[in-house]
């Protein structure tokens, strides 16, 4: 019984090392969409022309930043809950319906992100499809595609761990 | 299942799912993917959908504006300004009130963060106060309040989330947000200048003994090296969106290099600063955009199945005529704001609600603003109050919640009554926009 609690502890630390990880780097990546604008209004005005790259440059990093600093955020709480209610639970039924919480409002959505980002990802590979909106540059789209799966599943994957923490808790009364 | 029956069970499930205390975007976004599995709608729409949000071009302005203002609180210039503000008009009744007022219409471009500029004044401002005697709900009144003019006074995030939802322009809506968001800055001053003026023990101006004694000149530069700069990058901020010169992105951009920059200037610049604001930063932005990602997914369902259509016929069918529409919208948003936060709000009800009022035949611009402005309401209405929220958090001594809640009440007044005003006199909202630069 110890050693299974003992796996389990190491499970939940290397997913909450692996959110904590991946948003910390991302978290850089403001400086590089601020690089990116501030040296786009430059050329704008240097060369009266806004460089091709600015536009799908800029959305591609904001994307990729906040789609893996999702599990960084859930890590540390910070999606915001309206919580007045839950948080006078005294704490073994608070994990209790944080875990039905999880099996109605998180699973069914990250299970069909995941799913069906792969397919989208994929085909978005297979077909070599470029961004539709600029006109010039068109990078391709795949790779973001494939952030984008990566980023809802490190969050799911922080979810599961959570997950487990309450079911833990609302077992045996006490977190792992 | 019909229509009628989802757009009632979607409802229930929002009132269920955020009364459990779940986060709010996972719940929004899963009753968008049940309901869609339940009325059979093929789930692949859920990628495209996310994808759509992702894809969002003006949503990049929002970690870029998170981060200036995460930057300019890291620089300590808003505990600059008001040690400035503090020295001049200390000698004011009320004037550490109206000063509190004052720096948060001043760094509203910081505030844009939700309670950072309570946080700040909280810690900064109310400690003074409460030294001087001042009034306990009229001290935390101004503070709370004072914090929530920073979400509407541009550059705003409210505004940045609101505006593809009603097809306008970020810009237009920045400007349009200028003069109510100062309104209400009046409004506040002037009544706490009123109230202590009429009883002078609620805001006792500082005896002159106290006043600091150092020569006016000196005074003066000292006071223009805290305000100048700060002030410097936020009008150069919103001037460029103004006069055409910049997008929003790209000031948002230029904005938070100007913010490293003064940070700089103050001497704040390290990493480890620089690492409090990046991680902070990373959490708002993600928190923001999960929520818009959630409510896309919530709505693009309540919609596709043909719920919008039994709102609409609904609220049609009242018989309440355009401005009877338009009270019960802005009366729903208000009750809604006792529960939910604003991005919430926000989200799922502009893409719901705002097509039968432009269907009707209100400005969007307008209209977006009014809903804006009195979403500000949501941030001191209980039992979810945000401000009062992280007030309590800051645990400052000899103050209790009932001083809190008393204290926010008059406030809420003066914001309903601003909100009135530029329902009344729509050119407060219009005229800025209508000078502007035409948008490329």
């Amino acid at each position: 019984m110890g050693e299974v609690v003992v796996r389990m502890r190491h499970f939940l630390k290397t997913i909450e090392s692996t959110s904590e990880w991946v948003g910390k780097s991302a978290s850089w990546i403001v400086l590089a969409l601020m690089g990116v604008m501030v040296l786009s209004t430059v050329l704008r005005y240097a060369f009266n022309k806004a460089p091709v790259w600015g536009y799908d440059l800029t959305w591609m990093l904001y994307a990729a930043y906040f789609l893996l600093g999702g599990a960084y955020c859930l890590l540390h709480e910070g999606h915001v809950r309206v919580d007045f209610l839950s948080e006078r639970l005294p704490p073994r039924p608070r994990s209790i319906l944080e875990v039905v919480c999880y099996v109605i409002f998180f699973f069914p959505l990250f299970y069909v992100l995941v799913r069906y980002g792969i397919d989208y990802a994929v085909y978005s590979w297979v077909t070599g499809e470029r961004s539709p909106f600029a006109h010039i540059w068109a990078p391709p789209i795949g790779p973001i595609k494939t952030v984008m799966v990566i980023g809802f599943l490190l969050l799911a994957l922080q979810g599961v761990a959570y997950f487990i923490k309450h079911l833990f808790a609302a077992t045996r009364g006490k977190l792992p | 299942m019909s229509p009628e029956l989802v757009t009632i069970l979607m409802f229930v499930g929002i009132f269920i799912g955020v009364a459990t205390g779940f986060p709010l975007a996972f719940v929004i976004g899963s009753l968008g993917v049940i309901f869609a599995f339940v009325a059979d709608i093929s789930l692949s729409i859920i990628s495209i959908r996310a994808f759509g949000v992702v894809t969002t071009y003006i949503f990049a302005c929002i970690p870029l504006f998170v981060f200036m203002g995460c930057m300019m609180e890291r620089s300590g210039c808003a505990e600059l300004a008001y040690g400035t503000l503090h020295r001049w008009m200390g000698g004011l009744k009320g004037g550490l009130a109206s000063t509190t007022v004052l720096i948060c219409t001043l760094f509203a471009a910081t505030t844009g963060i939700i309670g950072a500029s309570v946080t700040t004044m909280g810690l900064v401002a109310l400690p003074a106060m409460l030294k001087r005697g001042y009034d306990k709900p009229l001290a935390s009144g101004c503070v709370c309040a004072g914090g929530t003019l920073g979400i509407l006074i541009p550059p705003s995030i409210m505004l940045v989330l609101y505006a593809p939802q009603a097809g306008v322009s970020v810009a237009r809506m920045f400007m349009g947000a200028f003069l109510p968001g100062l309104l209400l800055a009046v409004l506040f001053i002037a009544y706490i200048s009123v109230r202590c003026y009429i009883n002078p023990s609620l805001g006792p101006s500082l005896p002159p003994e106290e006043r600091p004694k150092i020569p006016r000149r000196q005074n003066l530069i000292m006071g223009a090296k805290s305000l100048f700069p700060p002030l410097f990058l936020i009008l150069a901020v919103l001037g460029s969106i103004f006069f055409g010169v910049a997008a929003p992105t790209e000031a948002a951009g230029v904005g938070a290099l100007g913010a490293i920059i003064l940070a700089a200037i103050y001497g704040k610049l390290n990493l480890g600063n620089l690492k409090a604001a990046s991680y902070t930063c990373l959490r708002i932005s993600t928190m923001i955009m999960f929520i818009a990602l959630g409510a896309n997914l919530f709505t693009g369902t309540f919609l596709r199945v043909g719920c919008g259509k039994v709102v609409s016929n609904f609220v049609l069918g009242l018989g309440l005529g355009p401005w009877g529409i338009f009270a019960l919208l802005l009366f729903f948003i208000f009750l809604l704001g006792m529960f939910i936060d604003w991005v919430g709000i926000l989200l799922v009800m502009v893409p719901i609600f705002c097509p039968i009022l432009h269907g009707l035949g209100f400005d969007p611009l307008w209209l977006g603003l009014v809903i804006c402005i009195s979403l500000q309401m949501s941030f001191l209405t209980p039992p979810f109050a945000y401000s009062i929220f992280y007030l309590k958090g800051l645990k400052i001594e000899g103050l209790t919640l009932t001083d809190l809640y008393k204290g926010v009440v008059p406030f809420l007044g003066l914001q309903a009554l601003g909100t009135a005003l530029c329902i009344i006199f729509p050119q407060i909202v219009t005229f800025i926009p209508s000078l502007m630069y035409a948008p490329r």
